[in-house]
């Protein structure tokens, strides 16, 4: 050890504040920037998922609205209000997944 | 020749690839890092001329070689993307970007720690402190260039032009102490002939240039890889890996 004892170390010679500033930043501004390169690959990991289920949802949106109308298309005369309203309801599921199909 | 190189063209490949590296150039970098500032703080002589304060150096001049070093391979991947169009080269530069900022960033802040008390200013608009800014906002132009595009592709190559256009600054901050009438010293290190510092104090300068090196290896794999997911996020491989990424942490 170059330095007689702990106060010395962190005096460096009167420099103290220039020396332990300039490897402080250093060394905040290297966990900063490593921190932030580990908690995006977390969060891209996570929007990976979601972007699935959400294609999933939208996918089931889609079945669901091309069996309402397969269900009108057989009882044309009958039911023609219900399958109006089912198929209004699928449209708004659609709506609500932001998404045109 | 050059065929070994193909695979790498392919995203899967290059993130696990990087996936190996990593855990290497993580754990060498922090470790080297470490023990060089250890040396250069607490062991290396005194400095004749200026006393404990010369120990900046051993944050400074890592960070300062570091930042063209970056500047370079940045710009050698944005050549490639544009010549020979791979996707993966333009991904290479934008993990760069970041990182080059950063080091660039600290080489600044720490000069200006030094600067104050050696030559009494934080900042002094001579000619190697601003070309050394100017580097910082290539960087950022560069990162802001790329994140301006909505299409990737057309993203790569104006981001890339860019940062080969920007390679013209590297000579100027490098010969800035030479051309120009300037406060800052000239090369120590690299140039022709014996280096002018005894090996005491060189010996941890160029370990520390080492560890930071490793260090930023580290953090480009690792935003090489995010990159790479980001790109490639509806690929069956990388629902894969996001799947089995859950399980790992839910398992915990």
């Amino acid at each position: 050890m170059y330095f007689e004892d702990i106060n010395g170390f962190l005096d460096m010679g009167g420099y103290g504040l220039y020396v332990w500033l300039s490897f402080g930043s250093g060394a905040l501004s290297l966990l900063v920037l490593w921190l932030d390169s580990l908690f995006s690959k977390q969060r891209l990991f996570t929007q990976v998922l979601s972007e699935q289920t959400r294609q999933a949802r939208i996918k089931s949106a889609a079945e669901k609205s091309a069996a309402a109308e397969q269900s009108a298309a057989a009882e044309q005369s009958a039911a023609a209000e219900q399958s109006a309203a089912a198929e209004q309801s699928a449209t708004a599921e659609q709506r609500t997944n932001g998404e045109t199909i | 020749m050059w065929k070994w190189l193909h695979p790498y063209a392919k995203t899967e490949r290059t993130y696990h690839l990087c996936q190996r590296l990593l855990p290497w150039f993580s754990v060498l970098g922090l470790a080297v890092i470490l023990f060089a500032t250890v040396w250069g703080l607490a062991y290396a002589p005194t400095d004749y001329q200026q006393s404990e304060a010369y120990r900046i150096i051993y944050v400074h001049v890592p960070t300062a070689v570091l930042s063209k070093s970056l500047y370079s391979a940045m710009a050698v991947a944005a050549f490639i993307g544009l010549v020979w169009q791979v996707k993966t080269s333009f991904m290479a530069m934008m993990a760069l970007a970041p990182i080059g900022a950063t080091v660039t960033f600290i080489s600044l802040v720490t000069g200006a720690a030094w600067g104050k008390p050696m030559w009494g200013t934080w900042w002094e608009w001579d000619a190697r402190l601003t070309s050394q800014l100017i580097l910082m906002f290539l960087f950022l132009g560069v990162i802001s260039l790329y994140k301006a595009f909505e299409d990737k592709q057309q993203a790569g190559k104006a981001a890339g032009v860019m940062a080969i256009v920007g390679v013209i600054n590297l000579p100027i901050i490098h010969y800035s102490v030479e051309w120009w009438n300037t406060l800052h010293q000239g090369a120590t290190i690299l140039k022709l002939g014996k280096p002018s510092m005894p090996p005491e104090m060189l010996w941890p300068l160029l370990l520390s240039i080492l560890g930071w090196a490793l260090a930023s290896g580290a953090i480009f794999l690792l935003r090489m890889q995010n990159e790479i997911l980001q790109r490639e996020i509806k690929r069956p491989w990388v629902v894969a890996l996001a799947h089995k990424n859950s399980a790992l942490s839910k398992g915990k």
